[in-house]
């Protein structure tokens, strides 16, 4: 209908003088945009024509409206020929379905609690900051422990938003963080940006409250006995007869300690919670 | 009047690797850095004066006598001799004594964040079924619950290994 319409108006158009160079090549465009004019003009008597430039704007540079399936969506509705109850009753359907949608997205995807859950959230990151600075852990380091901890796996920007520390800071402890197998570090794909997570469950880290793992008893161990060897070397020394003697009380300390945790490991109460 | 033995460069270059494997071991971790400093000079150098002290680690005089007095008062070092010019001989007997000492410091902490984390706990329940079907509550909840679990466990271990390191010390 359109399309004849135009046919009708064609050569009644005078063209503004800046686009007489490309009027071929814009020639039909213009015409259409008139005949647009005429009709919204006709069917909607007084209304300011700048809600029409905006409309249309929108419509020919906004990507939104270059779905498919959206013209898809406006052909079949039509199709439909519903009565004004029914179109409003189908309304309400589709808001239900973009807000359904919507709040799916928001649990798979956001990084952002809501409402008392936030709350919630500050607390135990306040509880865990402060049990990290008793380890002489900085509260950067430990923000970014706990809500990895909650989150699973985070963005740098991501981790600024959340911890609300200065990205300077948080690049600084991710770093240190970043060397130790203690935190994964992988790109995302298609971006410049890198995803952070834990390398172990929560379960593993509650368990390591107590800090007094046997791999740190036999490290201490090896050490030690590198100890032994260098001092074995300087036998005539001052200071040799009492540094060795207790880094070997550390040694018999330490071995004594591994025994304890192999003792410990058998004991009811583990296996208990296990 | 015990005298301090000084050490040979060599010996105190192999003092500097124990002291920063020390520094940073985890049970030592968290307490000021004079004190531990202090501390694990005395794991080293069993004897010590202030006037030593403030050689090896630079210190104030003032400084030092404070760590001092928190080290005599926690029962990790005591006053052995004094010589006719008034100077103090400090001992630590021996370095397992640092290390029982750490653990009990432990048992606090972990105390502490036990006390901490049951009252998150319980205010998480008492409002469960106002907040149960907000975004994020299903990690807080678990790991509240994996934390409030662990505690029990955290205890035992300490208070366990607290007992066999009283054994240990006797022997």
């Amino acid at each position: 209908m359109l399309y004849v319409r135009i046919i009708n108006l064609r050569g009644k158009i005078s063209y503004p003088l800046s686009m007489k160079t490309n009027s071929e090549k814009f020639k039909h465009i213009l015409e259409l945009t008139e005949a647009l004019t005429q009709e919204f003009l006709s069917q909607n008597k007084g209304r300011n024509i700048n809600y029409l430039k905006e409309k249309i704007k929108d419509f020919l540079t906004n990507p939104l409206w270059n779905n498919d399936r959206l013209h898809q969506l406006k052909r079949n509705i039509k199709e439909l020929d519903v009565s004004d109850d029914e179109a409003n009753t189908l309304w309400k359907a589709m808001e239900e379905t973009f807000d359904l949608g919507y709040a799916h997205h928001l649990k798979s995807k956001s990084h952002i609690y809501e409402g008392k859950v936030r709350v919630y959230e500050k607390r135990l990151i306040e509880i865990l900051v402060d049990a990290g600075k008793v380890k002489g852990q900085s509260a950067v380091f430990g923000s970014i422990i706990g809500y990895l901890l909650l989150h699973e796996s985070l963005t740098q920007a991501q981790l600024k938003e959340l911890t609300g520390f200065s990205k300077g800071a948080i690049s600084q402890s991710l770093k240190l963080l970043s060397s130790s197998p203690a935190i994964k570090k992988e790109p995302i794909e298609g971006e410049r940006e890198y995803v952070y997570a834990l390398g172990v469950n929560m379960a593993d880290i509650a368990n390591n409250i107590g800090s007094y793992k046997s791999e740190s008893n036999e490290l201490a161990i090896k050490f030690f006995q590198g100890k032994i060897q260098e001092l074995n070397e300087n036998k005539d020394k001052n200071g040799y007869a009492i540094l060795s003697k207790r880094v070997t009380e550390m040694i018999n300390f330490f071995e004594y300690n591994v025994e304890v945790l192999e003792k410990i490991k058998e004991s009811s109460f583990i296996k208990e919670l296990k | 009047m015990t005298t301090i033995e000084e050490f040979d460069d060599d010996i105190i270059a192999i003092e500097k690797d124990i002291f920063k494997f020390l520094m940073s071991y985890s049970l030592f971790i968290g307490q000021k850095t004079t004190f531990t400093t202090i501390k694990i000079y005395f794991i080293t150098r069993k004897s010590l004066t202030q006037e030593k002290l403030q050689e090896l680690t630079g210190f104030s005089r003032g400084t030092i006598s404070q760590e001092l007095k928190k080290l005599i008062s926690m029962a990790l070092i005591e006053k052995t001799s004094v010589s006719n010019t008034g100077e103090i001989t400090y001992l630590m007997k021996n370095p397992i004594i640092a290390y029982v000492h750490s653990f009990s410091n432990l048992m606090n902490d972990i105390s502490k964040f036990a006390y901490k984390i049951d009252a998150i706990k319980d205010d998480i329940e008492k409002e469960k079924d106002l907040i149960e079907d907000l975004h994020g509550f299903d990690k807080i909840y678990q790991l509240v619950n994996v934390l409030a679990n662990s505690i029990p466990f955290s205890l035992e271990l300490v208070k366990t290994i607290q007992k066999e390191l009283a054994l240990y010390q006797d022997e």
